[in-house]
C-alpha cells in the first residue's frame, strides 16, 4: 500500500538541475535509502519531501493527503539532521518536548511521552543536560528522540550517522535497524555510504545527477545492477571492470584478456556485441589458480593485502587498471608473480562501454 | 499569494528605510552645490537647480578649510602609523609569546577598557598637560592623544587577526632559524596584511571624525581639524550653510570611500573584535 | 623570553599609561583643589547640591534610554527584515550603513540644516502637504528639542545596531531553525523560541557598546543645540565641558568627571556580567 508517493519531482538551483524528474513510491512502514555520491540530489530530494525547499514541479502525497503545497510544520513529518540540529539553549528534555509543546499538548501528556521515548533510547539520565555537554552519539539519540516523540507519519533522515566515528557508526546502525523493526514507521534515509544503505534498507534508490538510476532491494541491486555506475558504487571492494571489444570470445588488451563464455554471449542481443564492451565482475567472483589451467588467463600480481581471514590480491590490469581478487586467507602468492584467473560466468556482467547500461537479462 | 505580498511589503519597507538613510546625505550634497537663494527655496529644490562650485572655492580658497583639511590628513595618518607601529608588536606579544597564566588576558582587558573611557574624563587633565608642555594648539598634541585613543583598538583588533594565523606557521619559521622579530616581519605581517589594512582604515576614520578632543586641544587654524572647522561655521549670528556643507561633503567623501574597503571587517571593527562579521 | 614579551608591549603600554592613568591621577589631584585655590572636598560636596548637574544627569538618562531602546528595536526589526530578503540583501545592507559612517559633526550639521524652522527642508516639505509648521520648532523649541536630538542619534546609529544584529543573526545555525519548522513551529515561534534566545549574547553586546557611546555623547548635541534651548538638551558631557572651558572651573569639572567614571564603570560591569551569563 503506497504511503509516501513522489511524482515527477523537479528542483533546480539556477542552472544546476539538482532533482530531475524523480518519481518514487514508498510503501507503508518501508525503510527506503537514497544512496548516491555528493551532489547527486539525494539531500535536495529529502528536503523537498520535508518542505524545506519548494519543488519547481511535481507532487508529493502522504497517505491520502497531497502535501506538496503544505509548509513543513503541517506535513506531520519528522526529520533527523546530519548535524542533529538540537536547540543549543534548551535542555535535552526541552528539546524532546518541543514538538509536543508547539502543538499545545497538555503538560502531563508531554511528560509521559518524553519519558517513554527517553527510556527507549537510553536518555533518561541525560534529560537535564544541555546539548553541548553531550557526546556525538548521545546528541544523535536526542535528535532521534525528538523525531520519535510525536509519532509522525514518516521519518526523514539526512545522513544522521556521518558525523559519528567509525565504531559508534556501526553500533548506531544496528540500533536504528532495531528501532525500525519495533516502530515500523515509514522512513526515508539519505546516505553516501553504501554499507549503511545495504544494511539498513528494504529498498535502495541509487541516485546520480538528480535521477534515480535503480530502485530495488539491496540484493537485487548488488546482483543485478542496472548500469556500470550502480555496479561500481555498490559493493566493497568495488566491482572490477575490463574494457575492450570482443575478440574471439575474449575481452581485454595485451595485458590481460579474459574469456567470456558462449552462454553469456548468447544472453545478449546481437546488436550489443559490436560496440566497445565492459566486463564487470566482483572480487569474490573470480577463480584463481597458481598454475595454468584451461580457460584461465594469466595475470601479474601487483601487491597482496592480507587481512587474516581473507586476502585481497591486486592484479596489474595494464596501465592504471588494477583488479582486486578476494581469496581465502591461506592463498598466498608473491608480489610480481604470475597467477591465472577466470571469471565466474554466472555472476559477471557485460556493460556497454558508452552508455554504461547492462546488456542482457539476468 | 501570502508570500508574495509579504515579500513586496518587505521590499517597500526596506526601500523606505534606505531612502530615510540616504536622503539627508543627498540633501547635504545639494546644499553644497546650490546658490544661496536656491538653498532656501520653498518648495525645496531636490533636483531642479543649477549647480555651482562657489562654496567649495570659498571654503578651500578664501577660508581656511584647506589648512583644516591638511591638519586632518596629517593628524589622522601620523597617529594611525604610530598606533600600528606600537600596537602590532604588542598584539603579537600578547597572542604568541608565552605569558604567565592569566596575565595576557588581564592586560588585554585593561587595554580594552581604555577604549571605553569617556573622553570627557580625560579632556581636563589632557588639556592641562598639553598646556604645561606648550603643545596646545599644535598638531602634535592631537597626534599623541589620538595614538592613545587608537592604540587599544589596534591591539585588540590585531589580536583577533593574529589569532587567525595558525601558530604552526611562525613556529615553522622559528624552527627554520628565524627570530621572533623576523617571524613577525616575514610571516605574520604579510599574512595579516588585510587585517592590518582594515585596522589602519578604521583608525584613520576614527581620527578623521573625532571632535571633542580636537575642540579642546586646538584653538587656531594652525592646528584645527576639519570637524572643528565645520563646527566653527556655526557662529552665533549667521550660519554659512554653503561653506559648511561644502566642507562637510569633503569631510565625508573620503570616509565613505574608505569604508567600502573595510566592509568585510566592519562588524569586527565596530564590535572591537567581539563579533566576527 | 620574559624580557622579549615585555619589551614589545612596553612602548604601547607606556603611551596608554601616560594618556590614561596619568591624566586620571592628575585629574584626581585637580578635583581636590577648590575654587579658592586650596585643598578640600568642596568640589565633591557641590555635586550633591548642584541642581544643574542633576538636571543634566536626568537629561542624559532620557537621551540614553530613549535612543537605545528605539535603536535596538528598529535595528532588530531591520536586521530580521533584510535577512529575509533574498536578492538585494547586500545592496540594502550597504545603503543602510551610510549614516553611521559619517563624521558625527557632518551628521549634526545636516540635521541642523534640515531642522531649521524657517529654511530647513523638513518644514518646507511639510508645508507642501499643508501642515502648519509655525509650531514645529524641532531643535529650537524647548519641548521638542530633546526628541529632535534623539531622533538624529537614531538616524545616525541604528545602522550600528542593524549591522551588529545582522552579524549575530548570520551566526545562528540554520539547522535548528529548520528542525523547529519540522517540529511544527510557525515562523513567529521560530523567532521567539529559537532565534531570539540565541541572539541574546549579540543583543547584550550591542547594548553594552551603544550604551557606552551614548553616555559620553557630545559632538551632535553641541552642534545641534549647544545644550539648549535653555537646558533642554544639556547632557552631562556638555555640562562638564562648559564648566571646564567656559567657566574655567577645572577642579569641579574634574570631580564631576570622576563621579561619572565610577557610575559608568559600575553600569558597564553589570552589563558585562549579564553578557557573560547569556552566552549559551
Amino acid at each position: 500500500m503506497k504511503h509516501l508517493d513522489l511524482i515527477k519531482m523537479n528542483k533546480s538551483f539556477g542552472t544546476f538541475h539538482a532533482v530531475n524528474d524523480v518519481s518514487l513510491a514508498v510503501e507503508k512502514g518501508e525503510f527506503i535509502v537514497l544512496l548516491g555520491p555528493s551532489g547527486c540530489g539525494k539531500s535536495t530530494l529529502l528536503r523537498l519531501v520535508a518542505g524545506l525547499e519548494t519543488a519547481d514541479s511535481g507532487r508529493i502525497t502522504l497517505g491520502e493527503k497531497d502535501i506538496t503545497d503544505l509548509e513543513s510544520a503541517k506535513r506531520d513529518l519528522a526529520m533527523v539532521f546530519q548535524s542533529y540540529a538540537l536547540y543549543p539553549h534548551m535542555t535535552v528534555k526541552k528539546n524532546i518536548s518541543y514538538p509536543l509543546q508547539i502543538r499545545k499538548r497538555p503538560v502531563h501528556e508531554i511528560e509521559i511521552e518524553v519519558a517513554r521515548v527517553a527510556e527507549k533510547l537510553g536518555l533518561t539520565d541525560l534529560l537535564t543536560r544541555r546539548p553541548k555537554e553531550l557526546s556525538g552519539g548521545q546528541r544523535q539519540r536526542v535528535a532521534l528522540a525528538r523525531a520519535m516523540v510525536r509519532r509522525p507519519e514518516a521519518f526523514l533522515m539526512d545522513e544522521p550517522l556521518s558525523n559519528l566515528d567509525a565504531g559508534l557508526r556501526v553500533q548506531m546502525r544496528a540500533e536504528l535497524k532495531h528501532l525500525h523493526r519495533e516502530l515500523g514507521a515509514t522512513s526515508l534515509y539519505v546516505t553516501h555510504d553504501q554499507v549503511e544503505a545495504m544494511t539498513l534498507a528494504q529498498r535502495i534508490a541509487v541516485m546520480k545527477d538528480g535521477k534515480v538510476l535503480q530502485f530495488d532491494t539491496p540484493k537485487n541491486i548488488y546482483n543485478c545492477p542496472v548500469n556500470k555506475f550502480v555496479a561500481h558504487f555498490v559493493g566493497s571492494p568495488s566491482m572490477n571492470f575490463i574494457e575492450g571489444t570482443l575478440d574471439e570470445g575474449f575481452i581485454g588488451d595485451f595485458n590481460l584478456r579474459l574469456k567470456v563464455s558462449e552462454r553469456k554471449l548468447n544472453q545478449i542481443s546481437t546488436g550489443g556485441l559490436e560496440s566497445k564492451l565492459t566486463l564487470g565482475f566482483r572480487p569474490e567472483d573470480i577463480r584463481v589458480s597458481k598454475v595454468a589451467k584451461a580457460g584461465f588467463s594469466p595475470a601479474r600480481v601487483f601487491i597482496t593485502e592480507e587481512l587474516g581471514n581473507e586476502n585481497f590480491i591486486i592484479l596489474d590490469g595494464g596501465g592504471e587498471n588494477r583488479l582486486t581478487v578476494r581469496t581465502p586467507g591461506d592463498f598466498k602468492v608473491a608480489d610480481d608473480s604470475q597467477i591465472w584467473i577466470a571469471v565466474d560466468d554466472e555472476r559477471a556482467h557485460l556493460f556497454d562501454s558508452k552508455s554504461g547500461a547492462r546488456l542482457g537479462s539476468h | 499569494m501570502k508570500r508574495t505580498v509579504t515579500k513586496w511589503g518587505s521590499y517597500i519597507i526596506a526601500g523606505s528605510g534606505l531612502l530615510i538613510s540616504l536622503a539627508p546625505l543627498y540633501w547635504l550634497l545639494t546644499i553644497s552645490l546650490k546658490t544661496e537663494i536656491d538653498q532656501f527655496a520653498s518648495p525645496p529644490l531636490w533636483f531642479h537647480f543649477t549647480p555651482t562650485f562657489v562654496h567649495f572655492q570659498e571654503a578651500f580658497g578664501v577660508n581656511e578649510f584647506g589648512k583644516y583639511l591638511f591638519n586632518s590628513c596629517l593628524v589622522a595618518t601620523s597617529s594611525t602609523l604610530i598606533a600600528l607601529v606600537l600596537g602590532i608588536p604588542a598584539a603579537y606579544s600578547l597572542t604568541r609569546l608565552k605569558w604567565p597564566k592569566n596575565q595576557a588576558e588581564k592586560i588585554g582587558f585593561w587595554i580594552l577598557s581604555n577604549r571605553f573611557l569617556p573622553p570627557i574624563i580625560t579632556i581636563v587633565p589632557l588639556f592641562l598637560m598639553m598646556r604645561n608642555l606648550g603643545l596646545l594648539d599644535s598638531p602634535v598634541a592631537l597626534i599623541i592623544v589620538y595614538v592613545g585613543f587608537n592604540l587599544p583598538f589596534v591591539i585588540w583588533m590585531m589580536q583577533t587577526f593574529i589569532r587567525e594565523i595558525p601558530p604552526e606557521l611562525d613556529e615553522a619559521a622559528r624552527v627554520d632559524g628565524d627570530s621572533y622579530f623576523g617571524a613577525l616581519i616575514r610571516i605574520i605581517l604579510p599574512l595579516a596584511s588585510p587585517g592590518i589594512a582594515a585596522t589602519a582604515i578604521f583608525c584613520l576614520i576614527i581620527a578623521w571624525n573625532e571632535f571633542l578632543l580636537a575642540l579642546v586641544l586646538t584653538q587656531t587654524e594652525s592646528s584645527m581639524t576639519l570637524p572643528i572647522g565645520i563646527a566653527s561655521q556655526v557662529t552665533q549670528y549667521e550660519i554659512r550653510w554653503g561653506i559648511m556643507s561644502a566642507a562637510g561633503v569633503v569631510a565625508t567623501v573620503p570616509v565613505l570611500i574608505f569604508s567600502l574597503f573595510v566592509q568585510k571587517y566592519l562588524v569586527r571593527g565596530l564590535s572591537m573584535g567581539a563579533v566576527k562579521g | 623570553m620574559a624580557r622579549r614579551r615585555v619589551l614589545w608591549i612596553f612602548p604601547a603600554l607606556l603611551i596608554l599609561v601616560g594618556l590614561s592613568i596619568y591624566p586620571l591621577l592628575y585629574s584626581l589631584k585637580v578635583s581636590f583643589v577648590t575654587i579658592q585655590g586650596d585643598w578640600g572636598i568642596s568640589n565633591y560636596t557641590r555635586i550633591l547640591r548642584d541642581h544643574l548637574l542633576h538636571v543634566s544627569l536626568i537629561q542624559t538618562f532620557i537621551y540614553v534610554t530613549g535612543a537605545l531602546t528605539i535603536e535596538l528595536i528598529l535595528g532588530l526589526f531591520l536586521a530580521l527584515l533584510v535577512d529575509s530578503l533574498g536578492r538585494g540583501k547586500y545592496f540594502f545592507r550597504g545603503g543602510f550603513l551610510a549614516p553611521m559612517l559619517l563624521p558625527p559633526v557632518v551628521a549634526a550639521i545636516v540635521w541642523r540644516l534640515i531642522y531649521n524652522p524657517q529654511f530647513g527642508v523638513l518644514n518646507s516639505t511639510l508645508k507642501l502637504f499643508g501642515v502648519a509648521t509655525e509650531k514645529l520648532t524641532w531643535t529650537s523649541g524647548e519641548g521638542s528639542a530633546m526628541a529632535s536630538v534623539i531622533f538624529v542619534d537614531i538616524w545616525e546609529w541604528t545602522p550600528f545596531m542593524f549591522l551588529l544584529l545582522s552579524a549575530g543573526l548570520q551566526s545562528i545555525p540554520v539547522e535548528p531553525c529548520e528542525a523547529a519548522r519540522m517540529d511544527g513551529a510557525s515562523s513567529f515561534k521560530v523567532l521567539k523560541d529559537i532565534i531570539l534566545p540565541l541572539l541574546k549574547p549579540t543583543l547584550f553586546l550591542a547594548i553594552l557598546l551603544r550604551a557606552m557611546d551614548l553616555l559620553r555623547i557630545f559632538d551632535q548635541i553641541w552642534i545641534l543645540t549647544q545644550g539648549g534651548p535653555g537646558l533642554a538638551t544639556e547632557t552631562v558631557s556638555l555640562y562638564i565641558y562648559r564648566t571646564a572651558f567656559r567657566f574655567f572651573n577645572f577642579g569641579y569639572a574634574a570631580s564631576m568627571s570622576f563621579v561619572c567614571l565610577i557610575l559608568v564603570s559600575l553600569f558597564a560591569k553589570s552589563l558585562f556580567r549579564m553578557l557573560k551569563m547569556s552566552v549559551v
